[in-house]
Formats: structure tokens, C-alpha cells, sequence
């Protein structure tokens, strides 16, 4: 073969506890960057994570990944004070559990997330870090 | 290990035939260099007709020319083809037009695409396309879904069925009522693996002549299908580049046999002699 292919690199959802990471508050990002109803994602933190601002202006983090299919969340939709994943369009609260489902009649008890505290301070977004408790 | 950071790739590409192409776009003495299998293949169209293959690494794979597609056979083991496509007696038929063809990449592995046969959940999401009816059915190389749906955009009176022959060639016909004429097409998805995190999908549409339409709005017909198509398409990349694999997902009640497709795609990633017991599913709505 005189030409390699170059395959893409995919994305991934990192074990948290296999970083070097520290226990502590890191800052991910400005505050003034993240409007109201906002998403971002997070890539140099402990693990891949999504970031929103809630329509009451609260800032909010999960693990990015959707549990069910595995689309990444940021590209989804602040709804209320949640966050609707662009796939299936399950919505996630902050605490990481599933609270809709449009096209199911009950919820799956297993449909759960991780989630991340969140402050913001001088400025920044920060998320908490410890090891112990992922 | 953590459940959710498993996304292993699978170890080798499925065993199954594989669309190169259209077969006009093979022409005689003309050598094509086609990406595949993280391999660089050739295809020469010789002067008596028939397809010399060229996989590379002195193997040469099995070669059909069936429904205007050429497409080579591609099995990890190197065995002989076990099945083969059915005849699509429209693909021979002066009553449909010709395959119009379009293609595009997508940055992950080629299992991504098997997902939405069973996957009745995202349709709505994804593509703003509520559904009345979905069933599925697997049986041995075969996966096939049938769907109804009312829409303003796909068409009134929707009837869709889409069968999977082996793991990369998926024919759909399709009827639907436009402006309150009956219009019937067909669809090609097929695709071709390049390296273990992309693929190229080549799809096709045809429709059945409509008595009286010119060559000129048939072919505009045509494109406005494709078009449609690959706007579809688009919108399952922007999911399909930005997502991990969940091995094991946690499904709800108005989700389709996703576990039980898995399954079936499961066989062609596998050693013959190592395929899966019971992936057969009679005909079932979900």
C-alpha cells in the first residue's frame, strides 16, 4: 500500500479517576462566555463534561456523554433548567437523573448520569474535583 | 473499568458484500482506485465486460454486478460469499429511472448506521418525522423495517420498507402521496468502510416513471429526492461525530430491539464458526 489512510480519532468519555487531576475546584471556563440556555463542552477537565446555563441563570454540569445512545449533550438543548439530548431527546436535570422521556410511558430507573458541582467565582466557572466521590 | 468508558472499536471490518459503486461509473480499459477496508483497492472494467479486482496485498475478492451496483465481497476469514443480494426487478425495469447517486464521510465506525433501523426514538428528534406504524425483522443475513407515517414534508399515506441484505447494503421502497399522486421510489444506503473510525456512504434514489413526466422533471424529481436524502443524512452526522458507542444502553419502553439488532449485526464481525445462536425475530411492531 503506497498511501495510508488516516483514520479519525473518536471521542471519548475519559475515566475520571485515571487523570492526574487534583481534588479541588477547576476552572473550566468564563462566566461571561456561557449565556442563559447555553451549552458547552468540556474537554480538559477530569473527564469529558457538559456545562449550562439554566433559565434561572444557574450554571449546571453532567458527564457529556448521553447514558442511552451516547450523543454528546452539548450539542443538545437547555430546556428550562435542563438539559435535552439531540438523539432522543431525553432531558437530564442536574442532579443526573432523567425527567422526560417524549415517546416513553415510564422513565427507565436506570437512566442516570454523573454529575459535577458547579460555582462561580471571580468570573469563572468551576467544577469540583475529588477523586473519592466519582 | 468503568461501564461507560468501553468503546472498543470492533477488531476487523464485516463480512459481507460491499457497494463500489454504480455500475456506469466502471467504464471499459478504465482502472478505478477505490478506499476501502484501510486498503487502496483497483477495479478495471476489461474489454469482454467483466471486472478485474484488485484488494491489494496479492488478494483478489470476490466481484457481482447485481441491481446497477458493483461490490465486492469482503470477509475477515477469506471464506466464499454465502448469500447474495436479492434482484430488484425495478433496477432492470423501463418503468424507474436509473439509480441518481450521491455520496459523503462520516468520521466514526461503520457500526453507527446499523443503529437506526431499530432506532424508532430518534426519527422524531433527529428528523422532525413522527411515525404511525414501525415494525422489524431479522432473519439470518436479512434486517428489515417497515414503517407508516403522515407528513407534510416526507409525503401523505407513507409506506417505507427497508431491508438489510448482510451488514452494508440496505434497499428501501417507499410510497408516499404527493399533491394527491401516488409516487413510488427506492433508495440505496449502502457503505464502505475506509479505516475503522470512518466510512463513506453511497446512496442511491430511483423513482417509478410517472406516465406523462419529461426526462428534464424527472430528473429534477430525482435530485430533489437525493437532496432530501442527503439532508436527512446530515442531520444523523451531526449525532453520529459527536457520540461515544454505548455497548450496552439503557432503552425505555418506546424504544425498538436495539439490543436485539446489535445481535443480528453482531454475526458479521464474528469468525462463521463463532456467529451467535438465535438471531432471528419474527415480524414484530414496536
Amino acid at each position: 500500500m503506497d498511501e495510508k489512510l488516516i483514520a479519525p480519532e473518536l471521542p471519548v468519555q475519559k475515566d475520571p479517576l485515571s487523570t492526574d487531576f487534583e481534588k479541588g475546584w477547576h476552572k473550566v471556563f468564563s462566566c461571561e462566555d456561557l449565556e442563559v440556555n447555553k451549552a458547552i463542552s468540556i474537554d480538559d477537565f477530569a473527564t469529558q463534561i457538559v456545562v449550562w446555563r439554566g433559565a434561572d441563570g444557574i450554571v449546571r454540569a453532567l458527564d457529556l456523554f448521553c447514558k442511552h445512545m451516547g450523543a454528546s449533550l452539548a450539542c443538545g438543548e437547555v430546556d428550562g433548567n435542563g438539559i435535552r439530548c439531540p438523539f432522543h431527546a431525553w432531558r437530564w436535570n442536574d442532579e443526573g437523573n432523567c425527567d422526560d422521556i417524549g415517546y416513553a410511558n415510564k422513565i427507565p430507573p436506570k437512566a442516570k448520569t454523573r454529575s459535577w458541582k458547579v460555582k462561580e467565582e471571580d468570573g469563572s466557572i468551576m467544577v469540583w474535583y475529588d477523586p473519592e466521590e466519582v | 473499568m468503568n461501564r461507560d468508558q468501553i468503546n472498543e472499536i470492533p477488531d476487523r471490518f464485516p463480512r459481507g458484500w460491499f457497494v463500489l459503486g454504480h455500475q456506469r461509473e466502471f467504464e471499459v480499459n478504465e482502472t478505478r482506485t477505490i478506499y476501502g477496508f484501510n486498503r487502496k483497492l483497483t477495479a478495471t472494467r476489461q474489454q469482454d465486460g467483466s471486472i478485474k479486482f484488485d484488494a491489494g496485498d496479492g488478494e483478489s475478492w470476490p466481484i457481482i454486478e447485481k441491481n446497477q451496483m458493483v461490490m465486492c465481497w469482503h470477509d475477515h476469514e477469506g471464506t466464499a460469499p454465502d448469500y447474495e443480494p436479492d434482484k430488484i426487478d425495478a433496477c432492470y425495469s423501463d418503468d424507474w429511472s436509473d439509480y441518481g447517486m450521491a455520496s459523503f464521510l462520516v468520521k466514526n465506525n461503520c457500526r453507527e448506521l446499523i443503529d437506526n433501523m431499530a432506532d424508532k426514538g430518534h426519527f422524531g428528534p433527529v428528523h422532525q418525522a413522527p411515525f404511525e406504524g414501525f415494525w422489524n425483522e431479522a432473519k439470518d443475513h436479512t434486517y428489515t423495517q417497515e414503517m407508516t407515517a403522515d407528513s407534510p414534508i416526507l409525503g401523505r399515506d407513507l409506506f417505507s420498507k427497508a431491508r438489510y441484505e448482510g451488514p452494508a447494503y440496505m434497499t428501501t421502497y417507499m410510497s408516499a402521496v404527493h399533491d394527491g399522486a401516488k409516487v413510488e421510489s427506492r433508495l440505496l444506503v449502502s457503505h464502505l468502510p475506509l479505516t475503522f473510525t470512518s466510512f463513506q456512504i453511497n446512496f442511491g434514489v430511483m423513482v417509478k416513471k410517472v406516465p406523462g413526466m419529461s426526462p428534464e422533471d424527472e430528473k429534477a424529481f430525482i435530485q430533489g429526492y437525493v437532496d432530501a436524502n442527503n439532508f436527512a443524512f446530515g442531520q444523523d452526522v451531526a449525532i453520529w461525530e459527536n457520540k461515544i458507542y454505548i455497548p450496552d444502553p439503557v432503552v425505555c419502553d418506546g424504544d425498538g430491539p436495539l439490543h436485539k439488532l446489535r445481535k443480528w449485526y453482531s454475526q458479521f464481525l464474528v469468525d462463521r464458526a463463532d456467529m451467535p445462536k438465535g438471531i432471528n425475530m419474527e415480524k414484530r411492531e414496536f
